[in-house]
């Protein structure tokens, strides 16, 4: 992971960020902390996907116990919007694995714009989540619990299910945003330094692994919240 | 065994100094050079440093409640003043209720200090940190930045909990249980979302420790170093690393939805609006009870390198060992529901009851195997022994203990009474407080340079055995006889055993007081530690007594498992006699 | 019951009686005792038998000059397996014979006596089949009382227990069981009494402030005592001060925050309140002189007692809505009116008759 910074840099100044990097003197060698930082990252990844079980455990419980709640609420969530969300993050998940390809070949142009697009589509995700979903809901008293505020209820028990909405989109988004960081921090020093090339992607890689699972998580989200009745 | 020879990837060639060589540009570059570490056993030592600072804070609260149910209703926190120790901090109100307030905040800071700032962070992130390198012959843990973060992100959480403390602090035990901890409205509102917030932060130190700790042990080990050469204590922090990062996740989302519901009311736990208590248990206890684990496998690892090392035994049954630790960690996450048998459904109660039962299983296999251990040893009664002997006898009590808990007739009598109070103590502090006290004590040597006074830290062992059996087993007669937990005041009958067991704690205390003035004075004035004190065949013994910064001098290669002293040992020799390895410039080659 | 497990305990009467203190009060509590007697000799056996080992090693082979450590096996695959084995077998019958105990305290015999149990901060208030709920209490060494719960002897009882707030738990040591009693949902186990006598009840759950005083004291009585009880205290009726102060002692469980003597709780005492002005923490004030602002305010502060805050007071009191009828709410006012010298003449306090408790 971060162990890429640690490097001693070798090589001629002119060279590529890629070809002057030099492995961190604690491996045994280059291999050895690619190996470990993916492994590193798997393990991490892991940790996400026991968060976010957390939020599903709860979502199963409460669509058990309330489950015409949960109709009520699934109704006002807008297809749509949650529809071209899911081509969007399909779409960046496709180009930010293109980016990786190209950093294996050396292919430095398409691996920026590829790069560029996804960051591109993390935010157009983003904005269609609050301008079209948190934005509109929120001003109509959709909100979570105690805030819930809406007259026109379809459940008791509706407020529970905005909860677990907000809290699980919410959540989301916010590894979309932490993901688009990332995304950024690499296309940066693609753009400073040629840094990744075809025997050094480390970061990307692991960048692209994050987009890859916050893509996966709403995979799952989006039928529970909005296909679901 | 395999010799691979890898070309010197690093500062073979300068000989350094200890890495505890103060900076040369003085007190202030050497505060510096201590704050931008990414040495695995600075890191190490300043966890151990703060770690014991918090069992000091944690004890001191252990005392007052100790002190305040000396008698059945009146309180050390009386109408009359303040708590003479804190001052300000605990204020004695006008009403009993106000009173019992502060008992509650004292046990719960207790609680909430001892284990998520001392025994979970404890073992893994101090001799862990500093040994686990050592140990499998590599330079540092896999990643060195990685591992500072963590160290702040540990301090970021304590300075959140001891502002919380300092705030007058939460008062809801260390469980958080809904919805009293997410609808109590009194005047703790805000410290109970800070000590949330703290037990939060704190969970990503964890998380980030256990990760670096698999990943070092995958890739890190020395040539020569396959699964079965590595020593037991790697195979504790093993097991204990993947409870760590799959565990944690869940109390994170946990106390996030807490805090939600603290301050958004979201309706999630709170019945109130329609959520449910149990599911907070539930998730509560899904990490809680694999963390207890967290908690006792690296004491069991190091129990287990002090038995081998000071018998001069290879252990028993090394796979055995190996296979129980990840048989502990596997199991402990199919048992979580014994915390709840007084509120989950029959069925649910039934398999949890069951699968309970098979956590002692592995466990029971370990102590078979530390006691044969023993047989036709050359077992030498010093300081860290003796630790690991009471860590034996105390940590039976309390897993045997364990048993009656997790039998259903039996629980639903004892569960949140003091024999559950005495359980706990006695695997998590006569089991892992034992245990790592006396690692500290094996290891000094090692990590400071410098020789403790042996007779001292006999006497302080003893007298923290005795007392710790006087506190706490007098505790299991209340439990059975109907004392209640949490409990500030109690009826008459309870006051005798109650007495004892004060008493008992404040031996305790001394105990610790003494082993900390030897820790003391060892620093100041002791001997200084020869490489290898002991005689043990683990790494770490290969090099000097403190380390340099590299640890090694050129990549060492392993040629025998860690605990081959038939082998390593001429036969029919005196061991105290054998001349020690010695660790030479340029290799820390074994034998 | 389990015939092993009492076989073994029973040699061991007089060992049970002293670590429990005394012996359990049924035989579904015995049965829990002899279950505990057997795993602590299971213990025993195994603990005496290692710690034996251990210290006859240590003694055997410490570390003396010239003696080095002998060779022996690595290990053995035959006695792995029996120590791992044989105690598993143990095991499983130990959590056998726990769950027969366990489930036979939780499945009461259809013919139980129902008794409702409603825990909130920090009482108990007890519901009998027949509707009564009085409170009679005993002071039990520490500050609060204890609610007095009436039982049949020889007649099986079950208890089923909600909470109004918090979760709090209904433990009686006596009969070796106790369930959690949460909010929002019924739990429920049996007890039979075999003698008449005492038994404590605590709570075993931490909730809040006064978790500790929160007991309760069961009372066994022959059957036709109790039945004659149960009689006595069916709708007592009474001026509206006197049933608003039945109410206020039983269900309400006022007492823990609200002294009638003037002391200052954790509640404002209500002692001359009634028809006094209040000072609000929002900066507003009630001003007393009207006495229908003052019965309203007293309505408002137990359905939603945050809606106005006292000054000097935390905002701690749970809201009763739901808990009490219109007609109860107003027997309540009359009672808090009744406790002020400002009240009206003619509504001063009666002394309410000694409950009609029976003597044991
Ligand atoms: C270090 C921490 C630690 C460890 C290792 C354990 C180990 C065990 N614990 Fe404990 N436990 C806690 C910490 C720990 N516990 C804490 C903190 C609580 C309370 C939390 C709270 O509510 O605040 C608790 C509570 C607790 C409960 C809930 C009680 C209640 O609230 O009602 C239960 C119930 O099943 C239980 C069971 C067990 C069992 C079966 C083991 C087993 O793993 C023990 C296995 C060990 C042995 C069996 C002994 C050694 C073996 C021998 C001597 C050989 C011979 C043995 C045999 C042949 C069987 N524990
Ligand atoms: C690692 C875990 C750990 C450790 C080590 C301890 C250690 C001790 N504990 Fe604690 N305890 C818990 C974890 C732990 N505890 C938990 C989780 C709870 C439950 C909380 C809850 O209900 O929410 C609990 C609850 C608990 C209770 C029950 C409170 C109640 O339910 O009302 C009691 C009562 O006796 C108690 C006592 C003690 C005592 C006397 C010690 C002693 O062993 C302490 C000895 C240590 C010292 C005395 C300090 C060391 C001294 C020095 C280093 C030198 C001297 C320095 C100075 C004096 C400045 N503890
Ligand atoms: C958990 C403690 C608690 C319990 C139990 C409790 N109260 Fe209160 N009560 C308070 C507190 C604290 C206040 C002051 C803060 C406020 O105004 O809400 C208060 C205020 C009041 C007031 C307003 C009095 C004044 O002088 O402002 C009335 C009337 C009242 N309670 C009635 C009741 C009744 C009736 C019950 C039982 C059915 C009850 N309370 C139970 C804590 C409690
Ligand atoms: Cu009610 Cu504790
Ligand atoms: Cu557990």
């Amino acid at each position: 992971m971060s162990t890429i910074d640690t490097s001693t840099k070798a090589g001629a100044p002119g060279e590529p960020g890629w070809k002057r990097y030099k492995f961190a003197n604690h491996f045994r060698n280059a291999e050895d902390e690619f190996d470990a930082c993916k492994l590193g990252f798997w393990l991490f990844l892991a940790t996400e996907v026991l968060l976010f079980s957390g939020l599903f455990c709860a979502y199963a419980m409460f669509r058990m116990k309330y489950p015409e709640a949960f109709a009520a609420g699934s109704h006002h969530l807008d297809v749509k919007y949650g529809g071209i969300n899911t081509l969007v993050l399909l779409l960046s998940s496709f180009t930010v694995a293109m980016s990786i390809r190209c950093a294996q070949l050396n292919n430095q142009k398409w691996l920026r714009i590829n790069l560029i697009i996804t960051i591109l589509c993390a935010f157009l995700f983003f904005f269609i989540k609050l301008a079209f979903e948190y934005i509109p809901k929120w001003s109509q008293g959709i909100r979570p619990g105690i805030l819930y505020s809406n007259p026109f209820a379809g459940h008791p028990q509706e407020p529970t299910w905005w909860s677990v909405y907000y809290g699980a989109t919410g959540i989301h988004a916010l590894h979309v945003l932490i993901g688009a960081a990332l995304l950024i921090w690499c296309l940066v020093r693609s753009f400073r330094s040629n840094q990744y090339g075809p025997t050094h992607y480390t970061m990307l890689e692991n960048a692209g692994l994050y987009w890859h699972l916050v893509d996966v998580i709403w995979i799952f989200l989006f039928p529970l919240l909005y296909l679901i009745h | 065994m395999t010799t691979i020879t890898t070309p010197d990837t690093g500062h073979g060639g300068h000989h350094e100094g200890s890495y505890l060589t103060p900076n040369k540009g003085g007190v202030f570059a050497t505060i510096i050079q201590w704050a931008t570490t990414i040495d695995h056993k600075k890191i190490g030592m300043m966890y151990l440093f703060a770690v014991l600072g918090m069992f000091m804070l944690g004890g001191v609260a252990a005392l007052m409640v100790r002190a305040e149910l000396w008698e059945p209703t009146r309180t050390i926190v009386d109408s009359a003043g303040e708590v003479a120790v804190t001052g300000q901090l605990f204020k004695g109100g006008e009403t009993a209720a106000e009173n019992y307030l502060t008992y509650n905040r004292i046990f719960t800071m207790h609680g909430a200090v001892m284990v998520f700032l001392v025994i979970v962070p404890g073992a893994p992130a101090t001799l862990g940190n500093f040994l686990l390198p050592l140990m499998l012959g590599a330079k540092d843990v896999a990643f060195p930045r990685l591992n500072l973060l963590s160290w702040y992100i540990y301090l970021l959480g304590a300075a959140f909990a001891v502002l919380a403390l300092l705030n007058t602090g939460a008062d809801t035990g260390w469980t958080f249980y809904t919805p009293y901890s997410s609808s109590h409205a009194g005047n703790t509102y805000g410290n109970i979302v800070m000590m949330t917030t703290a037990a939060f932060i704190l969970g990503f130190s964890s998380i980030l420790t256990g990760l670096n700790f698999i990943v070092t042990i995958h890739k890190l080990r020395c040539p020569g170093m396959g699964w079965f050469d590595m020593p037991l204590f790697v195979w504790a922090m093993y097991a204990t690393s993947i409870i760590q990062v799959l565990a944690t996740p869940v109390i994170g989302i946990t106390l996030l939805l807490l805090i939600f519901e603290r301050v958004f009311h979201v309706g999630i736990f709170d019945p109130a609006m329609g959520g449910d208590p149990v599911l907070f248990q539930h998730f509560f206890w899904f990490y809680s009870h694999p963390v207890v684990y967290v908690m006792i496998l690296p004491g069991m690892g190091i129990a287990t390198e002090l038995i081998a090392v000071h018998c001069r035994k290879p252990i028993f049954g090394y796979r055995a060992i190996a296979f129980a630790s990840l048989g502990i960690a596997a199991v402990s996450f199919l048992v979580w529901g014994h915390h709840m048998f007084a509120s989950m459904g029959e069925l649910a109660s039934a398999v949890f009851s069951a699968l309970t039962f098979f956590v002692a299983i592995p466990t029971a296999v370990k102590v078979f195997n530390w006691i044969a251990t023993l047989y036709k040893g050359s077992i030498a009664l010093n300081t860290p022994m003796l630790y690991a002997l009471s860590f034996l006898f105390l940590f039976s009590i309390g897993g045997l203990t364990g048993l009656p808990l997790a039998t259903l007739a039996t629980d639903l009598h004892l569960h949140d009474s003091y024999f559950v109070v005495a359980h706990f103590h006695y695997v998590m502090m006569g089991g892992t407080i034992i245990a790592f006290v006396g690692g500290v004590h094996h290891w000094w040597p090692k990590m400071t340079g410098k020789m403790y006074t042996e007779w001292v830290g006999i006497v302080g062992c003893l007298l923290v055995f005795v007392g710790f059996n006087v506190t706490f087993f007098t505790q299991f007669f209340l439990g059975i006889q109907g004392m209640p937990r949490r409990y500030a005041s109690y009826v008459d009958e309870f006051q005798l055993l109650h007495q004892i067991s004060t008493v008992g704690a404040f031996a305790l205390g001394l105990g610790f007081f003494i082993q900390l003035g030897n820790f003391i004075h060892s620093l100041i004035a002791g001997r200084k530690a020869p490489p290898n004190p002991w005689g043990g065949l683990t790494l770490e013994w290969y090099i000097e007594s403190p380390p340099t910064e590299h640890n090694f001098h050129k990549e060492p290669i392993l040629t025998h498992g860690p605990y081959d002293y038939e082998d390593v040992y001429p036969p029919h020799c005196d061991p105290a006699d054998f001349p020690l390895p010695d660790p030479k410039p340029g290799g820390a080659k074994a034998h | 019951m389990n015939m092993c497990a009492l076989s073994i305990a029973q040699q061991s009467d007089w060992l049970t009686t002293k670590v429990f203190g005394a012996a359990g009060a049924s035989p579904l509590a015995r049965e829990s005792d002899a279950i505990f007697m057997w795993i602590f000799w299971f213990s025993t056996f195994w603990f005496v038998l290692l710690m034996g080992l251990m210290a006859y090693w240590v003694i055997k082979y410490r570390r003396r000059p010239g003696v080095a450590p002998q060779r022996s096996a690595h290990h053995n695959t035959p006695l792995e397996l029996a120590w791992t084995i044989i105690p598993s077998l143990f095991l499983g019958y130990m959590f056998y014979v726990g769950f027969q105990g366990y489930i036979s305290n939780l499945v009461a015999p259809t013919n139980a006596e129902v008794i409702d149990v409603q825990g909130r901060k920090w009482v108990w208030t007890i519901t009998y089949p027949n509707g009564a709920n009085p409170l009679t209490s005993i002071t039990m060494g520490n500050n609060q009382a204890a609610p007095e719960i009436y039982i049949p002897v020889g007649r099986p009882v079950q208890f089923r227990m909600t909470s109004a707030d918090v979760m709090h738990s209904f433990w009686i040591p006596d009969f070796r069981f106790k369930q959690d009693v949460l909010p929002n949902r019924y739990s429920s186990f049996w007890i039979e009494a075999e003698e008449p006598g005492e038994h404590v009840v605590y709570c075993a759950e931490y909730c809040g402030d006064l978790h500790s005083e929160m007991s309760a004291i069961i009372r066994a009585i022959p059957a036709d005592e109790y039945d004659a009880y149960l009689k006595s205290i069916e709708d007592p009726g009474g001026p509206p001060e006197v049933r608003g102060k039945r109410l206020v002692d039983t269900r309400g469980g006022c007492a823990a925050c609200h002294s009638i003597d003037g002391t200052k709780g954790i509640g404002p005492t209500w002692k001359d309140a009634w028809g006094n002005p209040v000072q609000f923490a929002d900066g507003t004030s009630l001003a007393g002189d009207d006495p229908d602002a003052w019965d309203n305010y007293i309505r408002e502060s137990i359905i939603n007692p945050n809606a106005k805050i006292h000054t000097g007071y935390a905002p701690a009191m749970a809201s009763y809505a739901g808990a009490f009828t219109e007609e109860e709410l107003g027997f309540i006012a009359a009672y808090i009116k009744s406790l002020s010298s400002k009240a009206p003449a003619g509504e001063i306090p009666t002394e309410q008759a000694p409950a009609d408790a029976p003597s044991n």
